[in-house]
């Protein structure tokens, strides 16, 4: 009997910093996941994420180590988690869990991420959203009519 | 590093998959104004897979009526509840999953018409009480819904056996009704001899005696979901429950035997009391 030995990998954030994780927490994103299976490299593995900067990527594993154990839970100890944990991201950190859990194939923190700014959304008008996302109205008059238009054709 | 985030440049799968998640008065109201790029994300047809109009005011002056009308610019009075079923319907070209009716300002003939040609993948429709014509019409359309797998209406039509005989020959994955009305024995029977996989099945606020409810227990052996809460013309005694135990879910709360002690259960007609068939 071979004592149980954690199988490890090691993921890099752009900005070079290294993270070295469980293997079941990583492969809580299917793109890591996949990665591995391609490999067929078993230790001392190095997967660069690119895209996702150290701050974020710090955040995403959070996420994935407490998934990776989500059979250790009651489901709704699960659900609490992810609420708080997707309260206390702000603004910024929300776009780039979005980006982050979009380009590594991680399902559930998209949906939380997802969920989280539609309920920042709900009921605002454009003036309204465009302030609290920092977006600049880059349409022209003429589009903003080309839009009406379009709608229009439906009432004629 | 880049520590400035924009989310007007977020990838459009990203920005479709929030959008999605919003009431439709948003999503037609506010989001494609907010930028190019997030009025692009909004008419991805994957941002129109559930179509619930249920919480929308049709009302011709409502505050969402002339918000619209304001917005959209279009003549006064001009904002009609088909004019906005088309916009929302071609928006989803084709993949809408899921169609419910508001309550109030449903749909006429040529609405449900138009949503059985349009809307052909749909899994879960949801129907107001329908004006009569639409009501006859009703079966016949229903072979334009072949992934069909729940249906749940305000009323009990009067062409349900037509119906029900329709959704077992179109729809394969028919797996969930919900209505309310009167339960009569040739009903319990065309559910159990038509829709024999039922799984889920919600009669609140039905009227019908022990003996359809019981052919129904009876008949409809894959049922997971039974509630019949708030129903008149029978008990759960402990005939039912022992009849009913392989069914995972049974509600049946505040059932009452009948209303009013002057009427005789067989001969009491359950429909005026609740003003269903005027």
């Amino acid at each position: 009997m071979v004592g149980v030995k954690k199988k490890m990998v090691t993921l890099v954030s752009s900005d070079g910093v290294e993270f070295v994780v469980e293997k079941r927490v990583a492969e809580q994103s299917l793109f890591i996941k996949n990665a591995l299976n391609e490999g067929g490299v078993e230790e001392k593995v190095m997967i660069p994420i690119p895209k996702v900067t150290s701050d974020t990527l710090s955040s995403v594993l959070e996420y994935c180590e407490k998934h990776a154990s989500a059979t250790e839970f009651q489901e709704n100890e699960i659900e609490e988690w992810d609420k708080e944990y997707i309260e206390k991201a702000d603004l910024d950190l929300l776009y780039y869990l979005l980006q982050a859990s979009y380009s590594m194939s991680i399902m559930g923190l998209m949906e939380l991420g997802a969920k989280k700014v539609a309920s920042l959304i709900r009921g605002k008008s454009p003036q309204e959203i465009r302030e609290l996302f920092n977006i600049k109205n880059d349409f022209t008059p003429e589009q903003e009519e080309e839009i009406r238009r379009e709608m229009q054709w439906n009432y004629e | 590093m880049e520590r400035s985030r924009a989310w007007e440049v977020m990838d459009t799968d990203c920005l479709s998959n929030i959008f999605r998640r919003l009431d439709v008065d948003d999503r037609v109201l506010a989001i494609p104004f907010v930028c190019k790029s997030w009025y692009h994300a909004s008419i991805d047809p994957l941002c129109w897979l559930l179509l619930d109009l249920r919480p929308l005011d049709f009302m011709p002056r409502s505050p969402f009526a002339l918000r619209f009308t304001k917005e959209y610019s279009l003549q006064p009075f001009a904002f009609t509840f088909s004019g906005f079923l088309k916009l929302v319907v071609h928006r989803s070209q084709g993949l809408a999953s899921h169609l419910m009716f508001p309550l109030v300002f449903g749909p006429s003939l040529d609405d449900l018409v138009f949503s059985s040609k349009k809307c052909s993948s749909l899994k879960t429709l949801v129907l107001p009480r329908l004006e009569q014509e639409a009501e006859n019409q009703l079966p016949e359309l229903i072979k334009h819904w072949k992934d069909l797998e729940e249906l749940e209406m305000e009323s009990k039509p009067s062409s349900f056996l037509e119906l029900v005989a329709q959704i077992s020959v179109h729809c394969d994955k028919f797996s969930g009704l919900k209505m309310f009305g009167h339960i009569r024995m040739e009903d319990s029977w065309a559910l159990v001899n038509s829709l024999p996989k039922l799984k889920c099945l919600n009669l609140s606020k039905s009227c019908m005696s022990k003996e359809e409810l019981m052919v129904m227990i009876e008949g409809l052996r894959e049922m997971e979901s039974l509630i019949v809460n708030e129903c008149i013309g029978f008990q759960v005694d402990d005939e039912v429950k022992r009849r009913s135990l392989s069914i995972q879910n049974f509600e049946y709360e505040g059932c009452e035997l009948r209303v009013d002690d002057a009427f005789d259960t067989h001969e009491f007609d359950c429909l005026h009391v609740f003003g269903l068939w005027g």
